[in-house]
């Protein structure tokens, strides 16, 4: 046994935290996958206990495809007894990793591209129309598939900015509608909906402050400086306003509840605080009281950072069940996860195509004609395989709006 | 089998020919997704969720019968021990992969087995692969307005192939019993690859039970493939109540009355005033902090059963001087009285990262004294233990707290261990409950049996596997060939 390194990488106390029970197991979408523990929770935390003793190098190659083939799901948090934060553990391995292999050639070029866009919201559109445009002309085809964004984006869309749909109820005031980066760029249309149901329920939405980028992605790719400096920058926006920060984005809303978490500092968490998930400033009692009619079959999918990280997914389910006409159907996947998780299903092709094969599985048994999730990542994964996705907000809009319109004029630039 | 020196393989030895060999023909076979060797699979390998462990040769993971038969003949033909496990959320280190003879055992996981092969309505009985998890099999099920009644704490990830194999038990074992009673036929593979029916697949059994025989084999009688089940229907009414006593002593004289009354509870749960401090801080489920002991209590059945049973428990515990009784209204309450239960380990979790689950039984009329006497243990030892009982059976699961990474701990934690189960001995129990034997009451089993007792075991444990390759060195005590198994833990301080 050699010593491949004394520095201690990982949370002491952390990884003291699990007991190696393996309850973990039969949540962990990868574990299904291969069936083996280092592509589990309980063998990821032995693969950083090793490393840690020394026993393994933190760039032995197995060691970096155990850690790195997980897809931060965090399922496995939600049954642990004994309280692992293994979501964080997984970000502390991932900045190791990231630190002693930095990806090279190609690759790191592409991520350099990917993750500056996300930082500066003129190259972010500028990819995006760019995309657009290779939509129209179909030149988007010759790009591999894994390459290629399931989701269409309309150029119309991408260069049209946001206007503020008319009240529908009495005032209660603004709710900050948080417009990310990829959600601001290719779902413009689920902002515009969000915004009319916001409206619809007497909020009055707010489309700027717009920081660019929740930093979500950069933390799960073990870039811990930037996202520190997306989070810090996201907070610092919206300093100086009262009101929900409206979050539509799974992802992004799970990562800005851990702000305070992630930077421990009083006014990260107060701004957790104010994130809001539509599921929490809407009760399915209004919406079955209001609501129109839809006469849609839809299999509900739950966002994995809805449900493992801000616990809302029947919650969220409740809410859209409550659209009078709406049959929602439940898969029989036990809600793991689809294979999106960011940029996971570019950079683990194998283990993201076998999560989308039985995630597509399990929707087809429910029998649904299209499916309804609310997360960017989720939609364009699911998308790959032909179906519609619905964003909840979308549906929402429908119910609660006699007519789709976004013709009131607009104090609010692009 | 020639008798062996007592040596562990050091974790890098390099390959015997035979080990190369059965290698070689085993990546032919299943391919490198099939067969794992490198240091990192193997370090995932050497335990289940005991802290007893070793290193494995290699790990195998066959996904069909015929591959699972093509890894049993290869360890035959090079003479390789082998460890069968799946999920490995055993604690008794039955799924450790000790070898015999100075050979590390290859680990064989039937995980990816997990299939749901038939779903019987009519005849209540369901064919399953030995990798399904114990808790779809639940789901499915449910479906159909039927039970599995087997409910171990780790159903969740625990598979029914290993449920079989360490008979395991749950909540409900006080009226519908263990893993045994629900397993109507075993298909249980040798190491020439043959599978063998034991017995018929319908509850009246007829000749020697050798089904009974092969649940709670360990492993050691040949790898379980497939098992038929019995299902129940689901019961259309639950009561629960929970009571809370001044001493333990008025708890188990409850228990005591229950258990004789004309209204056998289906679940009687204990847990011991430490117990009850650390879960309600945590969870908030309820219960009267002042308590020496609560019971939690569930009826099952119609409603009008219930009813009365509920009734009747309500009256037992007042008349043996229950502080307070509460009975669950509707299902939330229900809900929130187990959730204390169930919350046990997340209470512990803010306590101290380790604990060390023991498993023993006396017999209920000793309850009393044995809680008193794991209470002393831990006082003696300087260590805090606390006591969840499956108190309608007398099994206890004492909760042995500490932090692996304080200097000497182990070796406390370890004393606590042995002095549980010698005094549950002394008081006229046994060993395990529902955990197993494995390695880490092996040993103990001589003070259960006899000299001759343990040599019939053995014989008839030879008779049905005569190669010795299958999960040697578990269950029965032996005296030669044995590769101890370390007790220290990763991360452990050492």
């Amino acid at each position: 046994m050699t010593d491949h390194q004394q520095v201690s990488i990982f949370d002491a106390d952390q990884l003291a935290a699990c007991v190696q029970c393996g309850f973990c197991l039969s949540s962990c979408p990868t574990y299904e996958t291969t069936y083996l523990e280092e592509h589990g929770p309980r063998g990821r935390i032995l693969a950083m206990r090793l490393v840690e003793e020394g026993e393994l190098a933190i760039d032995d190659p197995d060691v970096v495809d155990s850690l790195e083939t997980c897809v931060q799901c965090r399922a496995c948090e939600v049954v642990c007894p004994s309280l692992v934060e293994f979501g964080s553990l997984m970000e502390t391995a991932r900045a190791a990793i990231e630190e002693q292999r930095p990806p090279a050639g190609v690759e790191a070029r592409g991520q350099q591209v990917l993750f500056a866009a996300l930082r500066h919201r003129w190259l972010l559109r500028l990819g995006t129309t760019l995309l657009a445009l290779a939509q129209t002309l179909r030149l988007d085809r010759v790009l591999p598939s894994r390459l290629r964004p399931a989701r269409r984006v309309r150029l119309g869309d991408t260069l049209r900015g946001y206007r503020l749909p008319p009240p529908g109820a009495p005032a209660q005031g603004d709710a900050f509608l948080f417009r990310g980066c990829v959600m601001d760029g290719m779902f413009r249309d689920v902002h515009r909906a969000t915004a009319q149901v916001l409206a619809a329920v007497g909020h009055r939405p707010r489309f700027e402050p717009a920081p660019p980028c929740c930093g979500a992605l950069s933390a799960h790719a073990g870039r811990e400086q930037e996202a520190h400096a997306l989070a810090e920058a996201t907070i610092a926006a919206y300093a100086g306003t009262e009101g929900p920060i409206l979050v539509n984005s799974a992802g992004c809303g799970g990562a800005m509840k851990e702000y305070g978490a992630l930077l421990g500092t009083d006014e990260a968490r107060a701004f957790s605080e104010r994130v809001t998930d539509l599921s929490e400033l809407i009760s399915p009692e209004e919406v079955a009281a209001r609501g129109a009619a839809l006469q849609l079959t839809l299999a509900y999918q739950a966002p994995c950072h809805l449900k493992n990280v801000q616990g809302l997914a029947d919650q969220a389910r409740a809410l859209i069940a409550a659209i009078p006409g709406l049959r929602l159907l439940e898969p029989d996947d036990e809600q793991q996860c689809c294979g999106s998780g960011g940029i996971y299903s570019y950079l683990q092709p194998a283990f993201g195509d076998a999560l989308l094969a039985r995630k597509h599985g399990a929707l087809q048994r429910t029998g649904a004609q299209g499916v309804v999730s609310g997360n960017p990542g989720c939609a364009m994964q699911i998308a790959r395989e032909g179906w519609e996705v619905h964003h909840p907000a979308q549906l929402l809009a429908r119910s609660l709006t006699s007519e789709v319109s976004d013709q009131v004029s607009d104090p609010s630039p692009a | 089998m020639e008798p062996a020196p007592m040596t562990a393989p050091r974790r890098d030895a390099p390959h015997t020919p035979a080990e190369s060999a059965l290698l070689a023909h085993l990546g032919r076979a299943l391919g490198s997704e099939g067969l794992r060797a490198s240091a990192l699979s193997r370090a995932t390998y050497r335990r289940d969720a005991s802290f007893l462990n070793a290193d494995p040769l290699a790990i195998a993971l066959p996904a069909t019968r015929d591959e699972l038969a093509v890894v049993l003949r290869a360890c035959r033909d090079h003479q390789v021990p082998f460890t069968p496990r799946a999920a490995g959320t055993g604690l008794a280190g039955g799924a450790t992969p000790t070898g015999v003879g100075g050979v590390r055992p290859l680990v064989v996981s039937v995980a990816r087995m997990d299939r749901l092969l038939e779903l019987d309505v009519v005849n209540r009985r369901a064919h399953v692969e030995p990798g399904m998890v114990n808790a779809r099999l639940g789901r499915a099920v449910a479906a159909k307005g039927l039970r599995f009644a087997p409910d171990p704490a780790s159903q969740i990830a625990a598979t029914l192939g290993g449920n079989v194999a360490t008979n395991a038990g749950g909540i409900h074992v006080l009226t519908y019993g263990v893993m045994s009673q629900h397993v109507l036929a075993v298909e249980l593979m040798d190491t020439d690859g043959e599978i063998h029916l034991l017995d018929g697949r319908l509850p009246e059994q007829t000749g020697l039970d050798l089904r009974g025989l092969s649940v709670g084999g360990e492993g050691t009688l040949g790898i379980v493939v497939g098992a038929w089940l019995r299902l129940l229907p689901a019961p259309p009414a639950i009561g629960t109540l929970l009571a809370g006593f001044d001493t333990l002593e008025a708890a188990a004289a409850t228990v005591g009355a229950l258990v004789t009354s004309d209204r056998l509870p289906d679940a009687v749960e204990l847990m011991d005033a430490r117990a009850i401090a650390l879960v309600e801080d945590y969870a908030q489920a309820g219960y009267p902090t002042d308590a020496a002991a609560v019971l939690l209590l569930e009826y099952e059945g119609l409603a009008a059963g219930v009813s009365a049973g509920v009734d009747t428990a309500a009256r037992l515990a007042g008349e043996h001087g229950a502080t307070e009784v509460v009975r669950a209204a509707d299902a939330d309450q229900r809900a929130r009285i187990w959730k204390g239960r169930k919350a046990v380990a997340g209470a512990i979790a803010q306590q101290a990262p380790d604990f060390f689950l023991q498993d023993v039984v006396v017999p209920r009329s000793r309850l009393g004294e044995m809680l008193d006497a794991v209470v002393a243990i831990g006082e003696r030892e300087g260590l805090i233990i606390l006591n969840v009982v499956h108190a309608g059976d007398g099994n206890l699961h004492p909760f042995v707290l500490f932090d692996r990474r304080e200097e000497g701990v182990l070796d406390r934690v370890f004393a606590a261990g042995h002095d549980i189960v010698t005094t549950a001995l002394a008081l006229d129990g046994t060993v395990t409950g529902e955990h197993g034997v494995g390695i880490e009451k092996r040993d103990f089993l001589s003070q259960v049996y006899t000299a001759d007792d343990l040599a019939v075991q053995q014989a008839v444990r030879r008779a049905m596997e005569p190669s010795g390759l299958a999960n040697p060195d578990k269950v029965l005590p032996t005296t030669v060939g044995c590769q101890e198994a370390r007790m220290v833990p990763e991360g452990a301080w050492v």
